[in-house]
């Protein structure tokens, strides 16, 4: 039932760690699609799973990761199949990742241009040169000055947002698909922050890619994206597009989470509080995850996962709430 | 008139760091704060916003004198508090605390949550131990723990809750001023909100006052009456919260605004005021004005001339060549 304009389909996901303490339940049936020039937020608080699916997109995870269902379709191909050696040549291909902190990211040890340069060959058939003159353009695409000096720098001599920046020109670099950006400017001033964000819109909008924008602020997703999906302990909470999240939010912890968010209009009044902790994943809840600390809860809800409910066009929620009958 | 008078005021203070060359040799200063002017009123929140490398933290930090400041007073309810001796300053400390940004890294592994609140309490009151017990479970209760919190360890504690305990730690024998070194920057925004709101409570049932230190501004614009705006070193605006989205002067205080995103729609942002460059290094700042290399509108006298805090508006002070 793929629909062509999906670039990237994650059906049912389910995924486990086996830990010391017993086997934590990371994602419990995950699904959401990336369409083709979409940029798709995945909000949530720590923990929630949202980097996890991610890593779990590109093959990234560690041993101790269990894929127990689901599948990743990727333009048409479940990358779930995929050999290491196939997924060798996705990696920074057809897909590439801005991770969260670029200090740790970029290998100290290599200058700027050892790492954009190793990645440019990987990936296309040119020689060093020519590699090297790409790299020089991009650089300058991604609006930093001076590249020619910059190319001899190691990571350590640039700031954050520079740092980011090389980050950036290294993912685009092979013009891909999708553009996995976990948490770009959470390190970041808001200056930078903002410089950053606008350089990830424009070279959406040159390279035709989609966005997966991974992100715990709601604030960037307003700035950013144009679909939004909500992830709670592990589950998709709420997928819509973002007028109609922040208009008309549907799932409890949506309406919860944007209720706690200071915001300049909200001064005087009390910000909401949702009761209670985020569950441990070695032992979730029952039925539905969020069901402790949901202000709507009901039996049912202590007893069966929630199912996902369409509602209108394009917004789907996961809740016993807005089940037909109910 | 409502306007209460100052709590704290911190007059012309200002905290430098040497930068040494071979061990001994100092060959410069880093500027962290530079002169600076700020009242925070009684039972009011005064908040200090600023990008990071700006000295907000320095500034807290040296207003409760946990350092040394290089120059400058700083009044406490009319005493001034740099010429006071040690045993003095202990005294005082009694009305001022800190909580700091990282929780985990500010309370001690090795001690249980009682431990963590009673060194406090022991080091200013005698008390029997029943009575601290006592104690302890009242702060608990209003921090929003309970009886059983109080023997576990900080790594048995989420984030949120360790914020609580350094929390009742800081309120353990009834302070006047708390300084909040962005007490929610590691927290989630659902547990963000809950701990805002426990300040905000603390602050009605005990008469508190806040400097609430953050890069945050739409949590700072949130919990602050007056908020400072710092850019490398010195206060550039100070200005009434419910004001600072419509009214703010300083070029810098406008990108500021312009570059958080809001969770909002259709928010009325002017329009976006690309930040050019970096914030500069503190050991060399620019001549003139500091914030003159990325300011849009700058002019010539910015880069020769540093513009002083004037008063603009009733409670609206400005440091900027343009706006005066």
């Amino acid at each position: 039932m793929n629909r062509l304009s999906d670039l990237l389909s994650v059906r049912n996901l389910m995924l486990h760690f086996v830990t010391y303490y017993g086997v934590v339940k990371a994602l419990d049936g995950v699904s959401f699609d990336v369409r083709r020039e979409d940029v798709f937020g995945l909000v949530g608080e720590t923990g929630c799973g949202k980097t996890v699916t991610s890593l779990t997109i590109l093959k990234l995870l560690p041993e101790n990761a269990m894929i127990v269902g689901g599948e990743i379709i990727f333009k048409g191909e479940n990358l779930l199949d995929k050999s290491e050696e196939e997924m060798r040549d996705i990696r920074g291909g057809k897909i590439s990742m801005i991770f969260q902190d670029p200090s740790t990211s970029l290998n100290p040890l290599f200058t700027v241009k050892d790492q954009l340069v190793r990645v440019l060959l990987t990936h296309q058939k040119i020689n060093k040169e020519e590699a090297y003159r790409r790299g020089i353009n991009l650089l300058r695409s991604v609006g930093l000055p001076d590249p020619e000096r910059l190319m001899g720098f190691y990571p350590f001599e640039l700031s954050g947002g520079m740092q980011q920046r090389v980050m950036i020109a290294i993912a685009i670099s092979s013009n891909p698909d999708l553009l996995i950006a976990d948490e770009p400017t959470s390190n970041l001033d808001v200056t930078i922050q903002a410089q950053i964000l606008d350089l990830i819109k424009r070279c959406r909008e040159e390279t035709e890619a989609s966005v997966l924008f991974i992100t715990h602020d709601f604030g960037i997703v307003t700035e950013i994206c144009n679909r939004v999906g909500v992830m709670y302990a592990g589950t998709m909470a709420e997928i819509a597009p973002l007028r109609e999240l922040l208009t008309d939010p549907l799932h409890p912890y949506t309406k919860g989470l944007l209720a706690s968010i200071p915001t300049p209009g909200k001064r005087g009044e009390r910000l909401h509080m949702i009761r209670g902790m985020v569950p441990e994943l070695i032992k979730p809840p029952s039925g539905c995850r969020f069901h402790p600390r949901c202000p709507s809860v009901m039996d049912v809800c202590r007893m069966k996962s929630p199912p996902t409910v369409k509602i209108g066009e394009e917004h789907l929620v996961t809740c016993h709430l807005y089940e037909t009958g109910a | 008139m409502k306007l209460s008078k100052p709590l704290v005021e911190v007059r012309n203070l200002k905290k430098y760091f040497p930068v040494r060359k071979w061990l001994f040799r100092v060959v410069g200063y880093v500027k962290a704060v530079d002169g600076v002017d700020l009242d925070v009123r009684v039972k009011s929140t005064h908040g200090l916003i600023g990008e990071s490398g700006c000295g907000k933290t320095t500034l807290g930090r040296t207003i409760v004198r946990l350092m040394e400041p290089t120059d400058g007073k700083v009044f406490f309810d009319g005493i001034e508090i740099m010429g006071l001796n040690k045993k003095e300053l202990r005294e005082l400390r009694k009305n001022m605390r800190i909580v700091f940004q990282d929780p985990l890294s500010s309370l001690d592994p090795r001690m249980c949550v009682r431990d963590q609140i009673v060194e406090g309490v022991r080091t200013h009151v005698r008390a029997s131990g029943e009575e601290i017990d006592e104690e302890i479970l009242r702060l608990l209760k209003l921090v929003g723990l309970k009886e059983e919190h109080m023997w576990r360890y900080p790594h048995e504690l989420s984030g949120g809750q360790n914020q609580r305990v350094a929390i009742a730690r800081a309120i353990t024998l009834n302070p006047k001023f708390v300084v909040l070194d962005e007490p929610t920057s590691a927290l989630d925004v659902s547990v963000q909100a809950q701990i805002l709101e426990l300040l905000k409570d603390l602050q009605d049932k005990f008469n508190l006052s806040y400097l609430f230190i953050s890069h945050d501004l739409s949590v700072v614009g949130y919990i602050s009456d007056d908020i400072s705006v710092m850019y490398v070193g010195n206060i550039v605006e100070v200005i009434d919260a419910d004001r600072i989205w419509e009214e703010a002067l300083h070029p810098y205080t406008q990108c500021l605004l312009s570059a958080v995103p809001i969770a909002e729609l259709d928010v009325k942002k002017e329009e976006k005021i690309e930040l050019k460059g970096e914030v500069p290094s503190p050991v060399n700042p620019p001549p003139g004005c500091r914030f003159h290399p990325r300011c849009p509108y700058v002019m010539d006298v910015c880069k020769t001339r540093k513009p002083e805090l004037v008063e603009v508006e009733h409670k609206h002070l400005v440091a900027c060549h343009k706006a005066v």
